[in-house]
This record gives C-alpha cells, sequence and structure tokens, in this order.
C-alpha cells in the first residue's frame, strides 16, 4: 500500500474555507485497525477453541491472558484505529476545517499503536495486566491511553468551535462528546479500582465496562451512521431534531447504566434501581435513534446496493437489538436467569462485533471509497458483507440460547459440571461460526487492497438516491432563534456533564461510602491480613484471568445462596485492590471457596483439571510445578494459598461475627438476607463432619451410576473402583479400593453427603437423591468382601480384642465405631474407621495395619505389632461389623 | 434518586419537543445542520468527482 508524501493529503475548498483530508494517516489508521482485527480475532479463536481443545495451547499463553488480549484488541486496537481513521475522513467535511496537524497526527498514530496496543499485549501475555474487564491493559498503558485521548482531543476538536453550537451537525455532537467524555471516563474505570477496594471499586469499574461501550465505542458508531447515510444516499437525514434527542438522551443516560453489571451483588438497591430505570429509559432512546436513521434510508432498500451502506444499515439493525436486549438485561427476573451466562458474552459480541464492527467498517469502506488511487473489489466487499452477516449471526444465537441453557440449570441446582457439558455443543458452534466470520474479515481486507483503482469513488456515485428532501434549504437562521437553539445545546451539554457527575456521584460514590459504613458496621476488629504469599497468589489469579471464569461475589439470589451461601457482603473485599467480582461464570463462584477443596486436590486440579475433574474445560497450569503435582513451586502454593482465604475471614468470625451484624445493621435488608442464609458455606463439594445425612436407599439403576461413576468418580477410584485412577497416585491418602470394602448404606449416604473431611472426597450434595442411591448401589456392587471368607479361631478373636483394646480404641472406640476420645484432636482430622458400619477384606486389613495410611493419623503398626497380632486383630476388627437386614449386597 | 434521573430527563426532553414542535423557527433552526451536511459533503464529492474524472487523480498534495 504506496504511503507516499505525494498522496498523503487531500485539500479543498468548501464555501470560504479550505478544508484538507489527511489521506496518510486515514490509510495508516485504516490499515492498522485491520492488522489488529486479524490479531484480535485470532486470539478469539484460540479462546473458543479451548473450550473445546481445553489443552490446545499447553502452557503458555493461558487462556485469561489470551482474553485480556482479546477484548482490549477489538476495543482500542481495531475499533479505535477504525474510528480515528474515520475521523480523519469525517472532521475536516463537517467542520470546514482540516485538523490541527499532520505531525500531531503521526504522534497519534504512534502513541495509540507503538505505546499502547503492541506494548499493551506485549505485558498482558506476559502477565503485566490488570483483572478489570474492558481495562485489562496495566496501568502503565493507561497513562498513553489518556495522553492519546488528549491528543485526539487537540487534533480533532477545534475546527467544531468555529461556527457555532447551533451549526453542528449531528455526527459532530457525538465525536465531541466520544473524546471528550472518554477522557473523563477511562481513567476512573482504569485507575479509580485500583484505590477503591472490593464492591465500592466494582461500582466504578461496571460504571466503565458501559462507559466503554456506552461513551467511547456507541457515539463514534452512531457518528459514523449519520454520516455515511446521509452521504452514501445523498439526502439528509430524516430529522436532525429526533438525532439531537437521541444524542442528548445517551448521553444522559449511558453513564447510569453502568451498575446494572452488578444485579443482586452488595451495591446498593438505590444504586441499582437507578441503574435499571436508566436501562429502560435508553431502550427508549435507541428506539427513536434507530427509527430515525431506518427512516433516513427509505428508498435505499432492506439490503442496500452500496455497499458501506449495507454495513450501516446492518449496523443500525443491530444496534436496535443489542440495546433493547441490554435493557431487558437490566430486568432483575431476566438478570436473575441469564447473568454469568454466555448470554452475555453474545450480547457483547452483537455490540461490538455486530453493531460498532458493522459501523466501523462502514465508516472505513466510506472512507476508502474517497481516497485517490486506491484500489477496491465490491464483489470481495459484497462477499465479505455476507459471510459476517451469518457468522455473527449464527454466534449470537448460539451463544444467546446456550446462556438460556446454563442459566436454567444454574437455577435448577444441577450439578455445575451439568452447565460445561451441556455447553459443549453451543460452544463447538461458537467455534465453527468463526470460519464466516474470519473469512469475511480477509476477504474485507483483500476488497480494500485489490481491485481496480479508484473504483470505490464510481460505487458511491452509484449507490446514490434522487435527493427528494426540497423542503430544507440551507442554513438560513432567525438570529433568535439561533440564539435559542444554541441556548438549548449549550443547555444540555451542561446537563450532559452534570449527568455525568450525576452517574460517577450516584453509582460510584454513593455506593462507596454506603459500603463503607456497611464494612466499618459489620467487620471484625482485628483484619485478616493476607500474607506475602496469598498477596502473591492474588497477583497470580489476576494475571492469568481467573476472574473470566469464576466470580467472587455470592448474589442476592436464591439460586447463589443455596449453591454458594451465604450472599457476600462489602466488608469481605475490603481488601481486594482492584475487586474480583467477575462478571462471567464458566467455572463456579469462589467466594467461599477457602476450606472447600484439600490442597493436594487444588494442586492436582491446577497441574491436570481433567485428571480430578474428567468434563473441565479449565486451563492446566503445569508451569507452575516441577514436573508433578507433588512438586509445587512458589506459583502454586501462592495460588492456592490465595484460593484457601476466600470467604475465610467471614468464617473465623461466624457465627457470632454474623449475630453481631445483624444487630449491628437491622435496617439494611441487604445485610439481613445475608445473615438470613441457612450456611455460610454451602459448596456442594466441600467436606463436613459426619453425621447429618438424609437417609437414602441404594438402587440399582446401572445406566444412570455408569454414567455418574464415568462422569464424577473414575479419576480418583478407577474404572473397577479399585482405587486406581489417574488421579489416585497423587492424592494421600489414596482414593479407597472400593473392592477391598464393604460399607453400610447410611455411611455411604454419609459419605456421599458430607465428603470424608478433611481428605480429597468431596461431598456431592449438588447430586440428586436419586443418583447418590445410584451410587451407593454401585459402590456396593464392587466389593469383594463377602467374597473374603476367612474364618478366626477363638483365640484369634480373643487376642485381637487384646490387640485392639491396648492401641486402638483412643482413635476408633471401645466398640470400633470411630469414636475414641481422641478424635476430636487428630492431627489430621480425617474421621477414623467406623468399623461397625465398615468392614475390610483381611488382606487389605493387614495392608493397612502393616503401612499406615499416608496423610491420614493412621500410623504403620507394622514395627509394633506382631504379624500374628495384626492377623489376629484385623480379625477382630471383621467382626465388629454390624449388617443391616436387606442392606445392599 | 432514581425518580430524579427519569424526571430530569424526561423535563429536558420534553421542553426540547415543545420548542421544536410549536416555534417553526425553532425546528428550522434545529433541523439546519442536516441542510449544511448535505452541503458540505456534496462539495466534497464534487471536489472529489472532478479529481476522479477531470484530472486523473493528480492534484494530490501533501
Amino acid at each position: 500500500m504506496p504511503l507516499d508524501s505525494n498522496s498523503a493529503s487531500m485539500q479543498y475548498s468548501q464555501g470560504n474555507e479550505h478544508a484538507a483530508i489527511d489521506t496518510l494517516l486515514v490509510r495508516a489508521h485504516g490499515l492498522a485497525a485491520f492488522a489488529a482485527l486479524l490479531m484480535s480475532v485470532v486470539f478469539g479463536i484460540l479462546i473458543s477453541l479451548q473450550f473445546i481443545w481445553p489443552e490446545l495451547l499447553g502452557a503458555f499463553p493461558s487462556w485469561g491472558r489470551l482474553r485480556y488480549s482479546h477484548t482490549q484488541g477489538i476495543m482500542l486496537g481495531w475499533l479505535g484505529n477504525a474510528f480515528i481513521a474515520f475521523l480523519y475522513h469525517a472532521v475536516p467535511i463537517l467542520s470546514g476545517r482540516p485538523v490541527t496537524s499532520r505531525k500531531l497526527g503521526l504522534w497519534l498514530f504512534g502513541l495509540w499503536n507503538f505505546a499502547v496496543m503492541i506494548p499493551g499485549w506485549v505485558l498482558v501475555l506476559a502477565g503485566v495486566s490488570q483483572p478489570l474487564e474492558w481495562a485489562e491493559f496495566p496501568l502503565l498503558v493507561d497513562v498513553f491511553v489518556v495522553a492519546a485521548l488528549v491528543l485526539a482531543g487537540v487534533q480533532f476538536l477545534p475546527g467544531f468551535f468555529k461556527h457555532g453550537f447551533e451549526n453542528l451537525y449531528v455526527s459532530s455532537w457525538y465525536i465531541i462528546g466520544a473524546l471528550v467524555f472518554t477522557l473523563l471516563a477511562y481513567p476512573m474505570g482504569n485507575i479509580v479500582p485500583e484505590l477503591v477496594p472490593g464492591p465500592a471499586g466494582a461500582a466504578f469499574s461496571g460504571l466503565w465496562i458501559h462507559d466503554a461501550v456506552g461513551l467511547f465505542v456507541t457515539p463514534l458508531a452512531l457518528a459514523i451512521l449519520y454520516f455515511v447515510i446521509p452521504a452514501s444516499t445523498g439526502r439528509p437525514i430524516y430529522s436532525h431534531f429526533l438525532s439531537m434527542v437521541g444524542f442528548w438522551g445517551l448521553f444522559f443516560l449511558y453513564p447510569l447504566n453502568g451498575t446494572h453489571h452488578y444485579i443482586f451483588s452488595v451495591i446498593p438497591m438505590e444504586t441499582q434501581a437507578t441503574a435499571i430505570a436508566a436501562s429502560f429509559l435508553l431502550g427508549i432512546v435507541v428506539i427513536i435513534v434507530v427509527s430515525n436513521l431506518m427512516l433516513s434510508q427509505r428508498g435505499a432498500g432492506f439490503i442496500p446496493k452500496e455497499i458501506s451502506l449495507r454495513f450501516a444499515s446492518m449496523a443500525t439493525v443491530f444496534y436496535l437489538i443489542v440495546s433493547l436486549q441490554g435493557s431487558m438485561q437490566a430486568n432483575m427476573s431476566l438478570n436473575q436467569a441469564i447473568h454469568f451466562t454466555d448470554w452475555v458474552i453474545g450480547h457483547s459480541h452483537l455490540a461490538m462485533l455486530g453493531f460498532a464492527t458493522f459501523a466501523a467498517i462502514a465508516g472505513l469502506v466510506h472512507a476508502w471509497q474517497r481516497l485517490p488511487k486506491m484500489p477496491y473489489n465490491p464483489r470481495l466487499l459484497n462477499q465479505a458483507y455476507w459471510l459476517l452477516l451469518v457468522g455473527i449471526s449464527i454466534m449470537v444465537i448460539d451463544l444467546t440460547i446456550g446462556g438460556v441453557v446454563q442459566g436454567q440449570l444454574w437455577q435448577s441446582g444441577a450439578p455445575w459440571l451439568e452447565s460445561v457439558r451441556q455447553s459443549q455443543p453451543y460452544w463447538v458452534v461458537r467455534s465453527l461460526s468463526a470460519i464466516p466470520i474470519t473469512l469475511g474479515f480477509v476477504l474485507l481486507g483483500l476488497g480494500l487492497v485489490r481491485g481496480e483503482l479508484g473504483a470505490g469513488n464510481s460505487a458511491a456515485q452509484a449507490g446514490r438516491l434522487p435527493d427528494k428532501s426540497g423542503a430544507i434549504t440551507g442554513p438560513e437562521k432567525s438570529p433568535t432563534t439561533a440564539s435559542a437553539v444554541r441556548m438549548s445545546y449549550i443547555v444540555a451539554s451542561l446537563a450532559g456533564i452534570v449527568f455525568f457527575v450525576f452517574s460517577v456521584s450516584l453509582l460510584g460514590l454513593l455506593p462507596n461510602r454506603v459500603l463503607q459504613q456497611q464494612t466499618a458496621s459489620l467487620a471484625p476488629v482485628s483484619p485478616l491480613m493476607l500474607t506475602a504469599s496469598e498477596v502473591r497468589g492474588r497477583d497470580i489469579y489476576a494475571q492469568e484471568g481467573c476472574g473470566y471464569c469464576h466470580s467472587q461475589q455470592v448474589r442476592y439470589t436464591d439460586a447463589d445462596t443455596a449453591r454458594f451461601g451465604a450472599p457476600s457482603l462489602a466488608w469481605e473485599g475490603r481488601f481486594d485492590y482492584p475487586h474480583m467480582l467477575g462478571t462471567r461464570r464458566i467455572g463456579p463462584d469462589l467466594a467461599r471457596a477457602g476450606n472447600t477443596r484439600s490442597t493436594q486436590w487444588q494442586f492436582l486440579h491446577l497441574f491436570s483439571p481433567r485428571s480430578v475433574v474428567p468434563d473441565s474445560v479449565m486451563p492446566s497450569y503445569p508451569e507452575f510445578f516441577d514436573g508433578s503435582p507433588l512438586r509445587p513451586q512458589r506459583q502454586a502454593l501462592d495460588l492456592v494459598a490465595y484460593i484457601d482465604t476466600l470467604g475465610q475471614a467471614r468464617e473465623l468470625a461466624w457465627p457470632e461475627g454474623d449475630a453481631a451484624g445483624k444487630l449491628a445493621l437491622p435496617n439494611d435488608p441487604w445485610a439481613q438476607m445475608s445473615f438470613a442464609a441457612p450456611q455460610l458455606n454451602a459448596h456442594p463439594a466441600r467436606t463436613r463432619r459426619r453425621g447429618d445425612a438424609p437417609e437414602i436407599k441404594p438402587e440399582n439403576d446401572a445406566a444412570v451410576a455408569e454414567s455418574l461413576w464415568a462422569q464424577n468418580c473414575v479419576s480418583c477410584h478407577g474404572p473397577d473402583g479399585k482405587g486406581d485412577g489417574p488421579a489416585a497416585q497423587y492424592l494421600a491418602p489414596a482414593p479407597i479400593n472400593l473392592t477391598q470394602h464393604k460399607y453400610r448404606s447410611e455411611l455411604l449416604a454419609d459419605i456421599l453427603w458430607n465428603g470424608v473431611y478433611a481428605s480429597s472426597m468431596p461431598a456431592w450434595r449438588d447430586q440428586s437423591l436419586d443418583n447418590l442411591a445410584a451410587l451407593i448401589s454401585k459402590v456396593q456392587n464392587f466389593s469383594e468382601v463377602d467374597s473374603d471368607i476367612s474364618a478366626a479361631s477363638i483365640q484369634q478373636l480373643r487376642l485381637g480384642e487384646s490387640v485392639y483394646q491396648r492401641n486402638c480404641t483412643e482413635c476408633h472406640g471401645l466398640t470400633g465405631a470411630g469414636d475414641g476420645f481422641a478424635v476430636a484432636n487428630l492431627p489430621v482430622p480425617i474421621p477414623p474407621t467406623d468399623f461397625t458400619r465398615e468392614k475390610l477384606t483381611l488382606s487389605e486389613s493387614l495392608r493397612v495395619l502393616q503401612d499406615g495410611v499416608a496423610g491420614s493419623s493412621m500410623a504403620p503398626w507394622g514395627d509394633r505389632l506382631t504379624e500374628a497380632d495384626m492377623v489376629a486383630v484385623s480379625h477382630y476388627l471383621r467382626s465388629l461389623y454390624q449388617p443391616v437386614s436387606g442392606d445392599g449386597l | 434518586m432514581s425518580g430524579l434521573v427519569v424526571w430530569l430527563s424526561l423535563a429536558l426532553g420534553i421542553g426540547f419537543t415543545l420548542a421544536y414542535l410549536f416555534i417553526p423557527r425553532f425546528k428550522k433552526d434545529v433541523e439546519s445542520p442536516k441542510a449544511i451536511f448535505q452541503q458540505q459533503l456534496r462539495q466534497y464529492d464534487a471536489h472529489l468527482s472532478e479529481q476522479v474524472l477531470s484530472k486523473g487523480n493528480t492534484n494530490e498534495e501533501k
């Protein structure tokens, strides 16, 4: 692509003004936009493929780092460059003046691409990032983004203020609004959450999540649509009045939407209600905007012939859908069902890849058509349009349906992994939709760099419609009304700034104050600070993007309370700089992850997630280990140390802390709802002490049991229950060889319901009682104990009893029920075997006596007991078993 | 607070709309930027056509 100085700008006269379009900078930003787009699409494809093949990329770069790079690449690299390219074309036409200077433009180009995009990607992929949605580039890069935005303001805005507010066309308003408000909003979303902890920081973060779309992407995309549509049709827009109503409506209301990303969080209800109300109002404003844009295209056909108009037209349709979808999602009933699901991912792709990208393409193609001597291939562009339309439609519909499925399963209380399994077909279709999308982008790029030189201008001329808008002839103005228009625009501008300040106050400062008060009233007097290792673990959690799959907020909903426990209070995140609330759940929430899984399980899960959870899609992190989960390196130790802190502070304060808190804030309904939760930590896999379990009778349903076994048990206990699954070698105590044990049903029900306390055997409370009944039957069927007919003599039993009384009763109790006086003080609190309800084969009993049970308090007795003693005590233990008539086998 | 948002937005919108509906000159002035913009586009396109058709893209300057 030639970028020689001879074709670097195009000057022309506009009335008495001398305008100039800097074609060099249009092309430079246009090409940078496509380069960033292709990179970001590659990141996106790699991310999506890891849902199907989690080990696709091996250890580096991790899924989370690619996810960070994908979103920042799309917003700043692709859309940012595309918008700036368009501004170089549009601003001189709109203002009648050239942009400030070529030199400034080169600085802006350099800053945007060589101080923001490339270093941003490199740093994020190297693990230097911020765990904040749409703000993932690190603070160092944020400084350059702000500097670039200042340069963009100096470059593009001065020309607009020469002729007075009343003459500004709506695209000019959107450009001014976008550059000014993004400059205000960007530091708030990127820096403030680093200074304000937990949910209060999330309130600011939520503002930015919405402002990034509402004050940066949407205004510039709408500026393009309001520019391209009349320019392509050759006719003015339908109504400038409606366009201005839409403009002010958007700028008043968009900033007030932010907290709708955290509905049902601990952020005060008043703030949430404001965001919900603003979201609904915004839907009405969008209908006005879209109606105006649609009416402005009348006569161009449902699928306009001219390609930039066609992209603009489709962008308008996408805008309507995504905006109404956004308003609906703020509805609390729908939000409860679909928040954190792929529905939201579909929504964000519809916004950024549908609406904004189609608008950006419309602007780029429009500008490209008007660059002298540029190649242009309408056939390729036409093909690109259809491929992109089909690809994006498939992706969004697929993710929306997938999100509904996930939400339904979460609401129903089904095991978490069921939602992962059920999502697989939707993730496959999502990845397949990348084929037409990628092809579309490639053809789009080719259509603008290959083809007949100057053909774009002919295509643009051919697309014009007859101008029937004779009623409006020109800018003849009455001084009085012109002054009134000017005044109304000044009032509206001031109101826009007031609304922005209002949004920061209402959605940022107010929640901060309320949450600080709540924290002061409820937090324990002695704060539980993170250790240095835990702080490092938190940094790893952030840099690997764990928060994009695991939220850290138990929402104030019945489904969350039932699955995870008491909703999160503000003080629980008071040391989180920045917050880790999260906006998506692929894995379960981790707000109460501490004390839920054993450390060994955590190491194994990090090293090789599918060795313990066969259907998991979590990336593996073998680089945190020295070749084995038994040899964790510092990263693994730190990360697991951090995970173990999650929810710990409230658990340590419980129940006295909750009781005191309940009295401290009697009029805070949010806090009272949290205190009223039946369980502080309801994580279904959390191990609990024995005793509290429902009555479950074994049900011999072989098909169900086989499926459950393969999905949940085989990785530790092996396919035949011999305790030889792939994870077994890394766990201590090792998984039980179930062929060598026999259990009474109620003990198995207890183990499945409560897990084995302090071991890696989790509870399975998210399974239905029918499933647990099938599993009990399956486990009992593994047992070969009854085929062990070893008989003992009376003398052996007497010797065994004697040995038992001397050595075993401290832990296993006088009757062998595992209730000895030392149980409460065992160094490893795994409950001793209850021999009245569990029977071992003689050989298994001898093995345990000889070797002990590594990882438990059961010591080896081989060096203290004779062979005869061990045989005798084994026979005695077997004799303690008290079978129940009709139980199991 | 949410009520304030709603009512303030509505008040501004209604005020602007009433002025637009009942003051013809105001309406004309509000609508005039779209005509100005169309003129700006035409001037630019005329220049572009002239460049492409008459001078074969040679009148490009730095």
